[in-house]
């Protein structure tokens, strides 16, 4: 009796199981994704891809690039036709494509986007006119604690810009090699395509930082960066003044990137901030930059 | 206002009329446990008019004076009593009925089965008999009072292992559960496999999901009047029963035989000490609850009764065994009553009652590398003060004030485990305390306009006052009933109802973490509006109930979680919240057998219920999460013999809504952390879970010994639980697979087949 009582008692527990199930899934169009950000005095850069059914294989982003898109940028100065290029994504080892325009975008004008694919037109507008900060100081903290955890941290004091709603995020340039891993949501990936070789990247905070109630005010802000560093590692630092479009954009896929990461956060549904499609047209005015050094 | 005028105006006008009249009045008890027989009616023969006893078992009506009359006095398993007399002054009758088993040869109690159902001026009320909750199917032999309502029209039971019921498109905090008019804000044990009240300590139960009455209110959807058995004042009875993970006693007797009693029961489960010994050491897992009801009354005078009752049920759980998912959990509630019957004279009954009770969870969660903890607790301290006016058998008045003072800590945090694994707990000792008051006034009318139109007219005006708001509403009511002929009538619903509590409900965990929040500046009251219609026939004399009802609820200040909310300690939980608005509409279909060798009821609800918030699915219509278009449930109880009983339950219902992508895409921003695949979503739950569907039975033995020349009962229950072990979704999470880097979901269920045997004993 008591060997069928314990039985049927971890029948229970051992029961209590997990099962793969078909999901069959919901009817789904393919949507375009759109991104492009105006940095003043660059050429404009524009990604733009397919979006596909969730439970399909692994796509890369050559499989998910659209090609063929008549992509334009026009502005009162002119009109600047978008030619598809690449670069090589050195960490992840692979070719990034993107549409590529000849002009560089300048301040206070306005630009007018114009994609044609697939027969559709996609268009949106935006106005570079935020201000530019100055950082004041930087530093270095070996822990801090924001929503994504404890981590080490760059931190950059500036002031912010008065009379203004203003959106900010982190960038920062820098050398990096292939025993160089990344941030956590990355994991231990090395970079096995650069034999050893150092290479440049740009990385920009997923945070954006809104000077909401503080208008004027100076700010202090602490960011975890990307990528391992070693004592005395040189890097660049800039704060990026965003548009409120763009902000809220990377706001919220920074949101939906947390939420899909940590299972006690609800879920985020993306908004996109161009008609009929996933993406966003906006702008974004850099500081200067300011030398760090990795203290330790 | 206008309609507000005329309602009191209707309710006030009866007040007037004088005529030489006599009223009959008392309690109807159980004759050999002196318990009050809640319900129970009372037919005036000579007049053709009734009534039917209060919670605590008064009656009173009044009739014009006469030679002969005749009064049968009625119970449903109880052998009916008929009186005859000569009412020329005010008379006080207290009956004990003898219950039908207890009666010699065989009674026939169908000609005496009431028709409330289709008589009175109430709609979306239904007694649950504590008798066939003890018979039904349940899990390990755990008989349960909210596994049996669940299976009720217009109930929806959420998924399996959640908490709570769904009262017509509500959530699940919209049901103000009252044990001896205690709230208990959570009445389930962990993930509701059992609920928190143990059955054979109840007297009563009856839900009202419609046509509220105006003294009940504090709550949308529902109303769960659970009351307790006030102890046997004859003799001294011990119940016990043993099951496979939990054992319960319960001890009641007289402590002045006919005017004092006490009842005393405890439940615990000792699964954690049973598997112990199985488990490696490093396994932490183990889990527990208990929970205790007791209970005096005194009857001081023959118009002033005392009652004084209390509860506790704590569950506590740990689970440590998957590396991916370990919690540990404390959560339960705790009340103490003590009420005060007293007679002001044959027409007017009063209740008085100072309430206090509290509620606590407490959890603690990891979930691969993150982890979350919450804390909710609330203490409330209430008095309220109630009359029952019994003027002339056209109607019958109900008013009263109520007052609670609500203290609320509610907090929560959520983040990724630090590197150095030591996660700081939530300092519950930091979180400020919510204060807030809560009051009421009502007063309803069952008023019966003429012999064939009966109405329920009530008027409640809540308040709430907190630190940064207070809010003054006014909620009418309102029910008629058209009696079509002797077996059926048509009956009609409005009701208003408004809610100052409001539990967050989190649509990503799999854990009990609801978060109970009071109204503030941000967070408005919640406010229902309920139209009801429905068509209610009894066949055979009352054998057979069966009711169709259709209704249209729509919910204003829905609570939820802005999409993207991460619990965290230093921010106001209000902060988090944004506030929609949800309609639900559909139809209830019930077929009730009452009486005979076989008893039970089919059920099926057809719905829809839907919820549309600014900041929430892009501003878009979405379902609601226990939407369910099909609830079907069938129960039968079958009497084989006098030892033998069987009975079974099927139900059915449509998944719950889950949210899941319906694509990815590609972001890119030039090389940074952003440039990664992300999900797009069709819109909120915009998935189905698998249906559910269930299929138990049992069969009970009953044998009557003697043990030292004094009778002895004993039961043996033998159960199965999901007879056909069908896999039912609890929930679904995403999963990538290693190698292809392809998306998966996985369903996680809890509950295959479970055998059970309990051992019940009774002398």
């Amino acid at each position: 009796m008591k060997k069928l009582y314990t039985g049927l008692i971890f029948l229970l527990l051992l029961n209590s199981c997990t099962k793969d199930i078909t999901i069959k899934p919901l009817p789904y169009e393919s949507q375009l994704s759109i991104e492009c950000i105006l940095y003043p005095n660059k050429a404009p850069k524009l990604f733009l891809s397919k979006s596909v059914p969730f439970f399909s294989p692994s796509v890369t982003p050559q499989h998910l690039f659209a090609r063929g898109a008549t992509i334009t940028i026009s502005s009162p100065s002119g009109t600047d036709n978008l030619m598809m290029d690449s670069t090589f994504d050195n960490f992840r080892c692979r070719y990034v494509p993107f549409y590529k325009g000849s002009i560089p975008s300048q301040i206070g004008k306005t630009y007018n986007l114009s994609v044609t694919y697939n027969g559709k037109i996609y268009t949106a507008t935006t106005t570079i006119n935020q201000p530019k900060v100055t950082i004041q100081t930087t530093s270095y903290v070996k822990v801090f604690h924001d929503v994504y955890g404890e981590h080490e941290g760059v931190v950059i004091n500036f002031t912010d810009i008065a009379g203004s709603e203003n959106s900010y995020r982190f960038q920062m340039n820098r050398i990096i090699d292939s025993s160089v891993y990344g941030a956590s949501n990355l994991g231990l990936i090395h970079s096995t395509c650069t034999n050893g070789a150092k290479f440049y990247v740009t990385e920009l905070g997923r945070t954006i930082f809104s000077d909401k109630n503080i208008d004027g005010q100076p700010i202090t802000i602490t960011i975890e960066p990307a990528f391992k560093h070693q004592l005395n590692d040189t890097t660049y630092v800039f704060v990026q003044s965003l548009d409120k479009i763009s902000a809220e954009f990377y706001d919220n896929i920074d949101k939906q990137k947390l939420a899909v990461l940590n299972p006690f956060v609800e879920p985020v549904i993306l908004k996109s901030e161009i008609e009929g499609c996933i993406g966003v047209f906006g702008s974004s005015v850099p500081s200067d930059s300011v030398l760090f050094i990795y203290p330790e | 206002m206008k309609r507000i005028k005329i309602i009191l105006i209707i309710i006030l006008l009866p007040l007037l009329s004088f005529s030489q009249n006599f009223t009959i009045s008392g309690y109807m008890r159980d004759a050999q446990t002196g318990e009050a027989l809640i319900g129970a009616n009372v037919y005036i023969t000579t007049f053709k008019t009734g009534t039917v006893a209060n919670t605590y078992g008064f009656y009173s009506i009044t009739v014009p004076k006469t030679d002969s009359l005749g009064i049968v006095f009625s119970y449903v398993g109880y052998s009916p009593q008929i009186k005859k007399i000569y009412l020329d002054k005010n008379v006080t009758l207290d009956i004990k009925l003898n219950s039908a088993a207890n009666a010699l040869g065989e009674v026939v109690v169908n000609a005496d089965r009431n028709n409330n159902n289709v008589e009175k001026a109430q709609m979306g009320v239904i007694d649950i008999p504590v008798k066939m909750i003890l018979e039904l199917p349940a899990i390990l032999g755990e008989t349960d009072v909210l596994k049996v309502i669940q299976l009720l029209p217009g109930i929806t039971a959420g998924q399996e292992g959640t908490t709570g019921f769904f009262v017509r498109g509500g959530n699940s905090d919209q049901n103000l559960v009252q044990l001896d008019e205690a709230t208990v804000y959570n009445p389930n044990h962990l993930f509701g496999l059992f609920s928190t009240f143990n059955t054979r300590a109840l007297n009563n139960v009856t839900l009202i999901k419609g046509g509220f009455p105006a003294q009940y209110g504090g709550r949308l959807s529902s109303i769960l009047d659970i009351t307790m058995k006030e102890g046997n004042n004859q003799k001294y009875k011990v119940e016990g029963g043993i099951g496979l993970i939990s054992s319960q006693l319960t001890v009641e007797g007289p402590i002045k035989k006919d005017k004092a009693s006490f009842i005393v029961s405890a439940r615990r489960t000792y699964l954690d000490i049973v598997i112990k010994p199985f488990l490696p050491k490093a396994n932490q897992t183990s889990y527990y609850f208990y929970d205790l009801n007791a209970k005096v009354n005194w009857q001081v005078t023959p118009k002033d009764r005392l009652f004084l009752s209390v509860f506790k049920g704590t569950d506590k759980a740990k689970y440590t065994e998957a590396s991916s998912l370990n919690y540990g959990i404390q959560f339960g509630n705790s009340t103490a009553t003590l009420r005060w019957n007293h007679l002001f004279g044959p027409k007017l009954f009063s209740n008085t009652s100072l309430i206090y009770n509290t509620y606590l969870l407490n959890l603690s969660t990891v979930q691969g590398k993150y982890y979350a903890q919450l804390y909710s607790g609330i203490n409330d301290m209430n008095a309220k003060t109630g009359f029952e006016y019994f003027p002339n058998t056209k109607h019958l008045f109900r008013f009263g004030i109520n007052y609670t003072y609500h203290t609320f800590l509610s907090n929560g945090k959520s983040a990724k485990i630090p590197k150095n694994l030591q996660v700081v707990s939530l300092n519950t000792n930091k979180i400020p305390p919510r204060y807030s008051n809560e009051f009421a006034a009502y007063i309803n009318d069952e008023y019966a306009l003429t012999k064939r139109i009966g109405l329920n007219l009530g008027l409640r005006a809540p308040g709430f006052i907190s630190k940064d708001a207070s809010y003054f509403r006014v909620e009418p009511r309102a029910t008629i009933k058209v009696t079509v002929d002797s077996t059926s009538s048509i009956k009609a619903a409005y009701t208003q109802m408004n809610q100052f509590l409001h539990i967050v409900p989190s649509s990503t965990a799999s854990l009990p973490t609801d978060i109970w929040v009071p109204s503030s500046k941000i967070t408005k009251p919640e406010l229902s509006e309920q139209y009801a219609l429905g068509y209610f026939k009894n066949f055979k004399q009352n054998a057979y109930e069966t009711s169709v009802e259709v209704y249209y609820k729509t919910m204003y200040n829905q609570v939820a979680f802005k999409e993207g909310t991460q619990l965290l300690e230093q921010n106001n939980v209000d902060d988090q919240l944004v506030f929609g608005k949800g309609w639900s509409y559909g139809a209830e279909f019930f077929i009730k057998k009452n009486n005979g060798r076989f008893t039970g009821w089919l059920s099926y609800t057809l719905s829809w219920t839907n919820q549309k918030f600014k900041d929430l699915n892009n501003g878009e219509t979405f379902p609601f999460k226990y939407d369910k278009r099909h609830v079907f449930s069938l129960v039968g109880v079958y009497e084989l013999g006098k030892k033998w009983t069987l009975s079974a339950d099927f139900v059915f219902s449509t998944g719950g809504a889950y949210t899941l992508p319906v694509g990815r895409v590609s972001i890119a921003d030039g090389g940074s952390l952003y440039d990664e695949v992300y999900y797009v979503y069709g819109g909120r739950n915009n998935y189905r879970m698998n249906a559910y569907h269930r299929l138990d039975i049992a069969a009970t033995y009953k044998k009557h010994k003697t043990l030292f020349k004094k009778p002895f009962d004993v039961e043996w229950v033998f159960g199965i639980y999901n007879v056909y072990s069908h896999r039912n979704p609890y929930f679904v999470y995403l999963t990538v697979d290693p190698v292809t880097n392809e998306p998966k979901a996985k369903q996680v269920s809890l509950l295959p087949i479970i055998p059970s045997i309990t051992y019940n004993f009774k002398f």
